[in-house]
């Protein structure tokens, strides 16, 4: 039992990371029930490597052990349970339980905890990205989490050391505080705070300068086109195509990193606009990450393709379907396709008769959820528009349309000088649709929470120079009545209070003579006089109350007059006040 | 100094390793690099400025320059390389947990040592410190419980650190172990501790060692001694049951015998004061009419009233370096012993005078104290002084002229030849019987440790050097039983030898040795 107790702190700053980590992971990723494997090892793993731990089991037994724990677990548990993500939590957990009773292992404890902390912070993140605004909070949060865990580890050692030695340890009587430095306490707290800031923002700073990425195939999306800087139709209107994904490697590989889009087709170089007019050619101007929607820059004339319906293809470029002329009312958002009355012997330049377009089939992307966000704009999203009923193509009321089908042109000339040649290995990028906002909301409620309870700490603090003039009034001129006895104990207290402003702490098996004769402060001793007097049942008159109040004020002033001014403003926030 | 040595060469290799193997990439070297870089220079700037001041102090502390670097403690050292391990780990397999690992642990160590570096380390700041130690009470008697009361005022302990104590008042005594915490920083606190009974002796207590660390246990500063303290335990004379018989048969000289005197007869026997007379028996009017102390003597013919010596034998060698708790032992239950018998026959009339050997002004001596029954305090005072010595025999302290027309009664613990061995009455202390076994060697389990799962007693290197302590004490234990052992029983037949009664060892029988 005294075990536990010495080892209780640890342990409960250590299941605070954890179960904090998890449950974060959790809110963030609430339609996922693979985390069940994950929250199993993850708790199992740890409860048994602290267990043994608080055995004094050795290491290398508790490693068999655990061996052995695992070996059953996979024996009894549900297959739907058991899965590799049980047994990378299970392991490590149970290591770092174990180590984190150590003795000299409290960085490698961490490690686990930390793990479960970057899923949260990680989620979302590119593979070349640093985290968002929540990532970097969470991240922050980690570093404070971490010196409160090896403050509680190093309190439990020194514990440890005046207990336990091979050397028989003498029994400690409690300390008495004596006499104080006064003003000391502010500077104490700045500094606690100062050091857990300055390293939880080197951590947030340069962490993620260390990340790696790593990329995998994704599955197929369809995007649609992005828009026109001109507002002309361009060349298809979706494109069919594999989706990178990429993201921060880590230990679990169950992060949701950021779709990219492999290839899609430049045009100019892949394919080529068709309108019953023509086509255009031209370049993309593909930003990188998350910037702007590309613009079309149309770079040479149209030149003649039979008008038609045209599909894509997969995804080696090319199309086969021909976008109805139309316009984009806003980047990205709806596509209203356009009508032209066939003309009625028209010919173009082409010779070709303009068709009403039927209305491009575009289908909507359909992005996973996104990570919580709390206060950036999304990036750019291209967002295909609704698809709405094809429609048959009217039939040209002059010529027939010469094909049904073209084949895709041959790859695009070379596109103009004058527009930036699009890289080719650089991918516009899919912003994800939130399916749920829970994430960005939890971080904004507990840090709504956490601002919350700083407030009213502050508060508290703003308004004990109050109370402590309604206590230090009522001591000198009591608000109501009170008996003799009162009075004298009330002008105790308030030469109590100047002590206590000066450093001076009585301590409890000490008679107020005797501090008196300790402290020497004028008007001391007449007043310990006078309260023995009274404690001891002995009489005390008018003038022994009048002489007491007297006394006490002396001794208030007097020990406060050897303050400097900081003190003395540092006073007026102490609480309690004797 | 290996240890000091790896603990200082951690500072450097571990960063440098993990500087030269770290993953070369330029976006590492752009980002991250420059911030612990930076940090690292300013750990080390701090140490090295150390490292010169205790250079430079070194004639007036006597401590090596390289006591002032010497800050990382266990936990740190591993911090250092748990964390460079963590960094290499991260650019073999990518994971960001590692890199974050690696960060904190290493540039938590950078600040903190350079933090301690600047604000714990360094004499100046024990300039206005004041250790007062006292043990209470100062001076007591054998077996009572002492307590250590330990004032310290003007201390500054920083923010972010913790003031750490330590020390042992008595030779075999516990060791008192204190923490303050910087709330308490320059102010005056009182720190106290049970330290349990008292053993018999006039004890300097050795200063305490005090330092600095911080509150992630990362590092301390260098130790500092201070905080002396002197107390006296004084002996605790044994109740010696049938003390007498050590005088011998005496026929009926105890019976006094009333001289049969009509009332008009009587004698008055009076003479001059004799220096040991019993002063009840002066006749203070004849004195004052002669001007000198007249004894008035009884009408009955008193018991015979002996001079006795009881030497106590403290004559033994190569006491002092032994480790094992026994010779102390053995010699406070001869010192009990020798004052029990003194007080039991001063009691019972006997004159007493006590002899043995202690230092007196500076240089062993043999000392004599008459032992009177209601002023035994001197005689407690010699017996707290008593120590194993071996420069002044048995011979000296039984040799003397007039000794020869005395009783002598040796306590020791080894009776052994001497030039007046016929003459002498022995009673001997059996170390067996009074001494306790020493400590067993630890049982090492093979499924648990010793002691809870993070104290540093669990590492082997501490238990091997524990292992070795105790034999240590085991190996001088056979050497002291070797120097004491007597075997020749018979020779020493009709001698006493003391013994507890009924396991009571503050009650002590004299048996006959067959």
């Amino acid at each position: 039992m005294k075990r536990l107790k010495l080892a209780a702190p640890v342990l409960l700053v250590y299941w605070a990371m954890l179960l904090g980590g998890l449950g974060l992971y959790a809110v963030i990723r609430m339609d996922d029930a693979s985390l069940r494997s994950l929250w199993i090892g993850a708790l199992g793993g740890t409860f048994l490597g602290q267990l043994l731990a608080l055995r004094n089991v050795r290491s290398v037994v508790a490693v068999i052990f655990m061996f052995l724990t695992a070996c059953w677990l996979g024996a009894v548990l549900p297959s739907e349970v058991i899965d590799k993500r049980l047994w990378m939590a299970f392991g490590p957990a149970a290591v770092c339980g174990y180590l984190s009773l150590g003795d000299r292992a409290s960085l490698a404890a961490f490690w686990f905890p930390a793990v479960i902390w970057m899923l949260s912070i990680l989620d979302r993140t590119g593979a070349h990205a640093t985290p968002d605004r929540s990532g970097m909070i969470l991240l922050g949060g980690l570093a404070v989490m971490f010196f409160v865990f090896m403050r509680a580890r190093e309190a439990r050692r020194i514990r440890l050391w005046q207990n336990v030695a091979v050397v028989p340890i003498a029994s400690e009587l409690p300390a008495k505080v004596l006499r104080e430095a006064t003003g000391w306490h502010i500077a104490r707290a700045g500094w606690t705070v100062l050091v857990a800031g300055l390293a939880a923002l080197v951590t947030a700073l340069i962490a993620p300068g260390m990340w790696q990425g790593e990329s995998f195939d994704g599955e197929h999306v369809s995007i649609s086109r992005p828009r026109n800087a001109s507002g002309r139709p361009c060349c298809p209107v979706s494109y069919d195509l594999p989706s990178e994904r990429g993201r921060v490697k880590e230990y679990f590989d169950m992060g949701r990193g950021h779709d990219e889009i492999a290839q899609p087709m430049i045009e100019g170089i892949d394919c080529d606009a068709c309108t019953g007019d023509g086509s255009y050619t031209g370049t993309y101007a593909y930003g990188h990450d998350n910037l702007g929607t590309p613009s079309y820059v149309p770079t040479g004339p149209a030149i003649d393709v039979p008008a038609g319906p045209y599909h894509p293809h997969g995804t080696g470029g090319g199309y086969t379907y021909i976008p109805p002329s139309g316009s984009y009312s806003s980047p990205g958002t709806t596509y209203t396709p356009g009508y032209r009355e066939p003309p009625a012997a028209s010919t173009t330049r082409d010779g070709v008769g303009q068709q009403p377009a039927p209305v491009p089939s575009a289908p909507s992307v359909a992005p996973p959820s996104s990570p919580p966000q709390v206060a950036t704009a999304p990036p750019p999203a291209i967002t295909a528009p609704p698809q709405p009923a094809p429609q048959p193509p009217q039939p040209a009321p002059v010529d027939p349309p010469r094909a049904a089908a073209i084949d895709p042109p041959a790859p695009a000339p070379a596109p103009s000088s004058d527009a930036p040649p699009p890289p080719r290995s650089t991918a516009s990028t899919i912003a994800p649709k939130p399916t749920s906002t829970m994430g960005p909301s939890l971080v904004r409620l507990l840090a709504v929470l956490v601002a919350c309870a700083l407030i009213l700490q502050l508060i508290a603090l703003a308004l004990r120079p109050l109370r402590r003039w309604f206590v230090l009034r009522h001591l000198r001129r009591p608000f109501w009545k009170e008996t003799v006895d009162q009075q004298v104990s009330n002008s105790w207290q308030l030469a109590l209070v100047g002590l206590r402003d000066a450093g001076w702490r009585p301590t409890s098996d000490e008679a107020p003579r005797e501090l008196a004769r300790r402290a020497g402060i004028d008007g001391l001793e007449q007043c310990a006089t006078i309260l023995e007097r009274a404690r001891h049942g002995l009489g005390v008159d008018a003038g022994d109350l009048a002489e007491m109040n007297r006394s006490a004020d002396v001794a208030y002033e007097s020990a406060r007059s050897k303050l400097g001014g900081g003190a003395r403003a540092a006073s007026w926030l102490r609480w309690p006040l004797a | 100094m290996p240890g000091r040595w790896f603990r200082i060469a951690s500072l450097i290799v571990p960063s440098a390793i993990a500087a030269k193997f770290v993953r070369a990439d330029e976006r590492i070297l752009h980002e991250v690099a420059p911030v612990l870089i930076m940090l690292w220079i300013l750990m080390a700037g701090v140490l090295m400025m150390r490292y010169v001041e205790t250079r430079e102090l070194r004639r007036r502390t006597m401590a090596s320059p390289w006591v002032g670097i010497d800050v990382l403690t266990s936990t740190g050292v591993s911090m250092l390389w748990l964390g460079a391990g963590a960094l290499l780990l991260a650019g073999k397999t990518g994971w960001a947990s590692l890199s974050v690992v690696g960060i904190l642990g290493l540039g938590t160590t950078y600040l903190v040592t350079a933090w301690t570096g600047l604000m714990a380390c360094g004499y100046d700041r024990w300039r206005s410190a004041r250790v007062d130690r006292a043990i209470v009470p100062q001076v007591t008697t054998e077996g009572e419980a002492l307590r250590e009361e330990l004032k310290i005022s003007g201390i500054p302990i920083p923010a972010g650190m913790r003031l750490f104590i330590s020390g042992t008042a008595m030779k075999h005594g516990v060791t008192s172990r204190y923490v303050v915490g910087a709330e308490s920083s320059r102010a005056e606190v009182a720190l106290s501790s049970d330290l349990g009974p008292g053993l018999r002796g006039e004890h300097d207590a050795p200063p305490m060692q005090i330092w600095l660390g911080d509150v992630f246990g990362i590092t301390r500063s260098p130790i500092i001694e201070g905080g002396e303290a002197t107390f006296s335990v004084l002996p605790r004379p044994a109740a010696i049951e049938n003390a007498k018989k050590l005088l011998g048969s005496g026929g009926d000289a105890a019976v006094a015998s009333p001289a049969q005197q009509l009332p008009s007869e009587g004698t008055f026997r009076i003479r001059e004061y004799v220096p040991g007379d019993d002063t009840r028996r002066i006749h203070w009017v004849r004195s004052a009419q002669q001007d000198q102390l007249i004894m008035r003597l009884p009408d009955e013919i008193p018991p015979a009233d002996p001079v006795v010596r009881l030497i106590l034998d403290n004559e033994l060698p190569v006491v002092e370096p032994m480790t094992s708790r026994a010779p102390d032992e053995l010699l406070d239950a001869l010192v009990r012993v020798w004052l029990g018998i003194g007080k039991s026959l001063a009691a019972a009339g006997t004159r007493v005078v006590l002899v043995t050997a202690v230092e007196h002004n500076g240089k062993l001596r043999r000392v004599e104290r008459t032992l009177f029954p209601r002023s035994a305090h001197e005689a407690l005072r010699v017996g707290m002084r008593v120590t194993w010595q071996d420069q002044v025999s048995l011979d000296t302290l039984t040799g003397k002229r007039e000794a020869k027309q005395m009783k002598q009664i040796v306590v020791t613990g080894r009776p052994r030849r001497t030039h007046h061995g016929e003459d002498l009455s022995w009673v001997v202390v059996p170390e067996g019987v009074w001494t306790t076994p020493e400590p067993t060697l630890p049982e090492i389990s093979a499924t648990t440790h010793p002691f809870p799962s993070g104290a540093p007693e669990n590492r082997s290197a501490e238990r091997v050097q524990e292992r070795k302590r105790i034999e240590k004490m085991w190996q001088d234990r056979m050497l002291f039983t070797h120097l004491v052992g007597w075997t020749d029983w018979s020779r020493y037949s009709g001698h006493h030898v003391a013994r507890p009664a009924m396991g009571d060892q503050s009650r002590i029988t004299l048996g006959a040795i067959p």
